[in-house]
């Protein structure tokens, strides 16, 4: 069944965005309840209300509602500045189509959803020599998503009181840290380094109905290498009892990406720990588009093994090659092809597709690894991948597992759907 | 919620938070901003002087969206409010029929009045369906049901494009 709340959400975001609220005016309502000439229909201030007086009224509306942010501020027991969401300079349309995206490219179920059209600009900090800009958008379920421009994003969680993202710098440690912490029991943040040293961390309010902080922490220098790196982001309350924790993986430098050469000459992006001169080719064939599909595998520094295709690479640490399910796959898609990937213990002889037609495919492991093409002839509704099945060499059952055929957006079609936000995608 | 006494405070304050989402909701209905503004401002003042008749049987929030919606459709129809939403139960029983086009636009334009209303109060001003249904003067089962026969238009117009 097609989820089209995202759609209906998406849409009737954009033909209808929420407007902003130069018109409101309380005075007016009051004119019109008493029947006061000239506060019906073109009911313009200026004609209810001589300048002088429509000034002060101004002035006391936004007296009350500075009054009213320092109350919240207060309620909230926020020690720092308020921002007024509602208040701030709304985002640019790119901006909002980026978060409009999130919407309609989500998962079935997993659509943050957001509402593009009340996004808004919170502040902007410098890292990398380059400006970036958070902005923040309330959900319909009561959260929010937020982006920092060229930067991390994420979109709150009601369970997690304090959220992070991070960026890993050359020599291991975190060089950037951003994230929210939901107003309520946490009072400041704090930064922890392995080293066992602290630093405060500032954090920026955000009123209703966000009612978070956000806030951006550029590690220092001396703190971005494996030996003293940030280790974890802590809330703290009023008392300085942590009541939240966001931990942060030092990355060792073999667990880093780097650019490596397999021995036929092709360039690859590969874990450091891969020994790609040791590469050996597993699987090669033709794709029905007439792209060539290849998988090599190759010793890892450690202990272990790693391998790479033409949509991706990994590697497994010798200790968790033991612990591995049966099969362990997916579907890898682009480029105009749907490839089935999978990786298998010694057990598993056979690996059957099952396709919602009834047809079965029959695929032999390449010393643990599966790399195959679902055809065209797959790919309409009726005809896709719905089950995995592994069997031994007895032909007995030794895993299955299903496959949601209605995914939009992995099986090639001749007319994309127009999902908004300019996500076009395949049913 | 008091079902006594002055609303007057308690109406302005939901003014002032609520504005936008009236203003938003009153705009889908009379078609141009400056019609769906004062459609808002008729409705509150409606509201002001009528506070007294607000019973406390339901959020005063849903009781202010229905006669602004009442206002915002008298608005739109030149005349006194004579298609008060209030007194219909015909909503679950309409399923709207599919949209001749995949648009959302166009599925929104195909809905019968009453269902399109459930739509803008369900996306547009973000209520629940209990809200929705004090608005609208319907069971809350109604409202589930047209906004899931509303659904259902859109999803048949659109598995239509697929085919």
């Amino acid at each position: 069944m097609i989820d089209v709340e995202p759609l209906i959400v998406s849409e009737l975001e954009r033909m209808l965005p929420l407007p902003d609220g130069h018109r409101a005016d309380w005075a007016d309502v009051v004119g019109r309840a008493r029947g006061l000439p000239g506060a019906r229909r073109d009911g313009r201030l200026a004609r209810m209300f001589p300048a002088r007086r429509w000034q002060r009224r101004l002035l006391a509306g936004a007296t009350a509602a500075a009054v009213a942010l320092v109350s919240t501020a207060f309620a909230f027991g926020w020690p720092q500045s308020l921002i007024d969401f509602l208040g701030a300079t709304p985002a640019p349309k790119p901006i909002k189509n980026d978060f409009g995206r999130s919407n309609v490219i989500a998962p079935p179920k997993m659509s943050p959803r957001v509402i593009p059209g009340q996004a808004r600009r919170i502040m902007s900090a410098t890292w990398n020599r380059r400006r970036h800009v958070l902005y923040v958008a309330p959900t319909r379920s009561g959260g929010f998503c937020y982006v920092w421009t060229q930067g991390m994003g994420s979109c709150s969680k009601p369970s997690l009181l304090l959220g992070g993202a991070w960026l890993g710098s050359k020599s291991g440690g975190a060089s950037v840290v951003s994230g929210y912490v939901l107003a309520g029991k946490a009072k400041t943040l704090q930064a922890r380094f392995l080293d066992g040293s602290t630093a405060r961390i500032r954090v920026s309010w955000v009123s209703a109905p966000i009612k978070a902080g956000f806030f951006l922490y550029i590690v220092p220098g001396s703190h971005q290498t494996p030996k003293n790196a940030v280790t974890s982001v802590v809330a703290l309350d009023a008392h300085g009892q942590v009541v939240a924790q966001q931990f942060l993986p030092v990355e060792a430098p073999l667990d880093r990406q780097e650019p490596k050469v397999l021995p036929d000459g092709t360039r690859v992006s590969l874990s450091a720990r891969a020994e790609a001169a040791k590469a050996k080719k597993i699987i090669s064939f033709r794709a029905s588009n007439g792209s060539r599909v290849w998988l090599w595998a190759m010793p890892s520094r450690g202990g272990g093994h790693c391998y790479v295709y033409n949509q991706g690479f990994g590697c497994i640490p010798a200790e968790q090659s033991k612990q591995t399910l049966p099969v362990a796959d997916g579907l890898s898609i682009g480029t105009g092809r749907v490839l089935y990937f999978a990786q298998t213990t010694p057990k598993v002889a056979v690996v059957e597709l099952h396709y919602q037609d009834g047809s079965v495919e029959q695929l032999k492991p390449r010393e643990g690894f599966i790399l195959h093409e679902i055809g065209p002839a797959h790919y309409p509704l009726g005809h896709r991948l719905t089950k995995a099945v592994g069997l031994d060499s007895q032909g007995h059952l030794l895993t299955s597992h299903p496959f949601t055929a209605r995914t939009p957006g992995i099986y090639p079609c001749k007319k994309p759907l127009d999902r908004g936000y300019g996500v076009k995608s395949c049913p | 919620m008091a079902a006594s006494g002055s609303l007057t405070g308690e109406l302005e304050v939901l003014y002032r938070e609520r504005y936008r989402h009236f203003l938003r909701v009153a705009t889908a209905i009379v078609g141009d901003e400056p019609s769906g503004h004062d459609a808002v401002q008729d409705g509150f003042a409606q509201a002001l002087r009528q506070q007294r008749s607000f019973r406390g049987d339901g959020p005063l929030e849903a009781w202010v969206w229905r006669i602004v919606v009442n206002a915002a459709l008298a608005n739109r129809r030149g005349g006194g409010p004579r298609a008060e939403v209030a007194e219909s139960e015909e909503l679950a029983s309409q399923n709207g029929g599919a949209a001749d086009d995949a648009g959302v636009r166009a599925w929104v334009g195909a809905l019968p009045e009453r269902q399109r209303l459930a739509v803008y109060l369900r996306y547009y001003a973000d209520l629940d369906y209990r809200s929705i249904a004090h608005a609208l003067g319907v069971e809350v089962g109604t409202v589930s049901a047209t906004l899931s026969s509303a659904h259902q238009a859109l999803r048949r117009s659109l598995q239509e494009v697929e085919r």
